[in-house]
């Protein structure tokens, strides 16, 4: 009896994750079986009833030329962004590490698009960038230069380029706190006997710095290729996936085609889409636990 | 994969027969007599005292306001009843969610309820309703908004007859002498006209960033030209059964090549705004309103924006001039503002005693007034619009459309007007390889169909 208890003694934190467990069944791994099940199917979304079509949506997916240029987008889109993010919010976070006057008002500044909803940073770029009345417009039109003003959102080759450009502006601050908290946990004798061995600052960076922000780079790279791979909402309220569909993503397609009566078709997409975004985090983790070792 | 999750997660179980979604539930559809009548009777004295809540999902903006007025004027009749207003711009979408969670609303304001619904029978029939179809001012009405599949049955309850046309500045038209355009070379000289003589005045203004106005131009070019060549209940039949030999969108020289053409001529001649596919419906207004575009093709739904712009804005309404020769001018006029009430609500009779409340002829009138539109009950009739005058005299001279032109719900004019998007960012070499496009995404917007 005692060593009944003393073992379920031992193994009491394993009880204390049955609540978690719970819940993800309940809301990842029930849903993920019943998408799985719904992507073989037919199912309009409207009616209650659904045949099986075996593999016949995946099948289709790569048939079908919007759904190919939908991955596309979100491949352009999810693996430039976290680029462009982890270099610039690197710069910001070296910059503003140093000891600069103000700089609690830039960090702040720059930190500040990061906690608004994306859909409503897109609105206000919108109202900024609009064709007939934005403020960009406006600007360039009392300066008498509204001859440099270009419809970017109104351009398939453009507009694009223009959301990653809000997303960047938006999410760079996220970034760079994350960064700076890293270069809180460097020494500061550490860059101190660099200097002392003759290292100059950019050597510093590159050697020692940068090794060391690895746990920061590989929380970026991986929460903004999650992110930006799954991107929705910035694309929603700046194009709406326009024009036409030369900015539609995976999951603007994703939600488009549901609604419009090809649930089942929708659902095999989703799950494509999964693994669009494991692929590449799985790699990048990859290759950042290789470079742990390495060093 | 949240998406996935998500998304199952709103599906209802499959297969036949499941939860909200079953058509086999044993609740009979329909009820005769009246709707209040129908509330009346089944409500016994103690159901009056019980207390009540009911949902109304509404998908019309300009109407939030108003129908919150109504709701408090009717929770001062009955105050057992409470009923909560719920508007959502896609509120098409929103309904789809509701009913594949087993939420359905107890009352569904809304012109855009899939069909596959009312095939269900989730929606109450008010075809017995007599009292209500007396009231019509045309008796045709009824069976403009019968059920697709079933011509005897109306699932909703409609309030206005809605226009769609061409509005255009008074004052520009005047000052330039422009007469009523019939045909489309005649819109074309009238545009060229706007253009040579006003210059800073955009001829003829799309806000094609909502994509359904772009849409809409489809419906009413093209498609109303095959209403126009079949018949209105011919043409919608043509359209449900995808009937390729009468629909003919991908012959050389088709109703809809035809359109491309005329959409790419009149971007290169600079007859249309640049920035055609990035403007929104609100750009548009504001164009119209303040001078800014000659022309613009809306509904009637659009002119209470446009006051609100400019409440002096001298505007008129004409029919949109024929695109194929041979042709009318062509005009929607078709039953809006459509209330359904859930057949499966348990409190199906308070639903049907606010509906029948809001069918009431005061607050008909206060409705045809609210959206610039005539009521379709005789008894509700109101000064309802600057342009009633205008709509009286182009319907002599129009074809009127009393149904929209139906599209498959895999490619509505939300994304019929991508489609044109795509037209006027130049993504088409051709008006051929639109029509192709065109013809192969609607091949493809029927549910019944591999995507």
């Amino acid at each position: 009896m005692i060593r009944i208890a003393r073992r379920l003694h031992e193994r009491l934190h394993l009880f204390m994750a049955v609540p978690a467990l719970l819940l993800f069944a309940v809301f990842f791994v029930v849903p993920l079986v019943r998408g799985i099940n719904i992507s073989l199917t037919d199912w309009t979304g409207l009616t209650p009833s659904y045949h099986y079509v075996g593999l016949r949506n995946f099948a289709e997916f790569f048939r079908d030329a919007r759904a190919v240029h939908a991955l596309r987008v979100t491949l352009i889109f999810g693996l430039i962004s976290p680029l462009l993010l982890c270099a610039l919010g690197l710069l910001y976070a070296l910059l503003l590490d140093n000891r600069l006057r103000g700089r609690g008002f830039v960090r702040t500044f720059v930190y500040m698009p990061a906690i608004i909803s994306p859909l409503i940073m897109g609105y206000v770029w919108l109202l900024l960038l609009n064709s007939e009345n934005g403020a960009l417009l406006q600007l360039l039109t009392m300066l008498h230069l509204e001859s440099w003003y270009r419809d970017w959102l109104g351009s398939p080759g453009q507009a694009l380029w223009v959301v990653i450009a809000v997303n960047l502006w938006q999410f760079v601050g996220y970034a760079m706190i994350i960064f700076l908290a890293g270069l809180q946990g460097i020494s500061a004798e550490v860059i101190e006997a660099a200097k002392i061995d003759g290292a100059g600052y950019g050597k510093t960076v590159r050697h020692i710095i940068v090794p060391l922000l690895l746990p920061a780079i590989r929380i970026n790279v991986v929460t903004n290729l999650i992110g930006s791979l799954a991107v929705f909402d910035v694309i929603s309220a700046l194009t709406d996936g326009g024009p036409g569909y030369a900015t539609e993503s995976m999951s603007l397609f994703i939600m488009r085609t549901s609604f419009n009566g090809h649930t089942g078709y929708a659902t095999a997409v989703a799950i494509v889409m999964f693994a669009v975004i494991l692929i590449p985090v799985s790699v990048a983790l990859q290759l950042m636990r290789k470079a742990d070792y390495d060093r | 994969m949240l998406t996935a999750g998500l998304l199952a997660g709103c599906g209802g179980s499959g297969g036949a027969g499941d939860g909200n979604g079953a058509a086999s539930s044993g609740s009979p559809a329909g009820s005769p007599g009246s709707a209040g009548a129908a509330a009346s009777a089944s409500a016994s004295a103690s159901d009056a005292a019980k207390p009540v809540k009911l949902t109304v999902l509404n998908g019309t903006v300009e109407a939030v306001d108003w129908l919150n007025e109504q709701i408090k004027a009717f929770e001062s009749q009955y105050p057992n009843i409470t009923v909560e207003q719920e508007f959502q711009k896609t509120a098409s979408d929103v309904l789809k969610v509701k009913i594949a969670s087993g939420d359905t609303p107890d009352i569904v304001a809304l012109a855009q309820v899939p069909e596959e619904f009312y095939d269900q029978d989730l929606f109450h029939d008010f075809s017995g309703d007599t009292a209500i179809w007396d009231r019509l001012t045309n008796p045709d009405i009824k069976s403009s908004i019968a059920d697709t599949n079933r011509p005897d049955k109306q699932f909703y309850l409609p309030m206005t007859v809605s226009y769609t046309g061409l509005y255009y500045n008074k004052d520009i038209i005047s000052e330039l002498g422009i007469q009523q355009p019939s045909t489309w070379e005649q819109f074309t000289a009238a545009l060229r006209t706007v253009k040579d003589h006003k210059s800073g005045v955009t001829p003829l203004y799309l806000g094609g960033k909502d994509s359904w106005t772009l849409g809409q131009l489809v419906q009413y070019l093209p498609l109303g030209s095959i209403q126009q060549a079949l018949g209105v209940e011919a043409a919608n039949k043509a359209f449900i059964a995808n009937d390729a030999a009468k629909l003919e969108f991908d012959k050389p020289g088709s109703r809809v090549e035809t359109f491309a053409k005329a959409l790419m001529d009149m971007k290169s001649a600079g007859l249309v705004n640049k920035n055609g596919a990035s403007a929104s419906y609100d750009n548009q207004l504001d164009a119209i309103a303040n001078g800014k575009a000659a022309f613009v093709i809306q509904g009637m739904w659009a002119l209470g924006d446009i006051l609100k712009k400019n409440p002096d804005a001298h505007i008129g309404f004409w029919p949109i001039p024929a695109l194929m020769p041979g042709d009318k001018p062509y005009m929607i006029g078709s039953p809006d503002g459509a209330v359904s009430v859930s057949e499966k609500s348990e409190n199906r009779d308070a639903a049907l005693k606010f509906v029948d409340f809001l069918m009431s002829p005061d607050v008909q009138k206060s409705y045809s007034v609210l959206r610039n539109s005539p009521s379709v009950y005789k008894d509700a009739a109101a000064d309802w619009s600057i342009l009633s005058r205008d709509i009286a005299q182009d319907t002599q001279n129009a074809f009127v459309a009393s149904r929209w032109p139906w599209t498959p719900s895999g490619y509505n004019s939300d994304a019929i007007g991508r489609t044109v998007q795509e037209l006027l960012v130049d993504a088409y070499k051709t008006p051929a390889d639109f029509a192709k496009t065109f013809k192969d995404n609607w091949d493809k917007g029927y549910t019944n169909a591999a995507p």
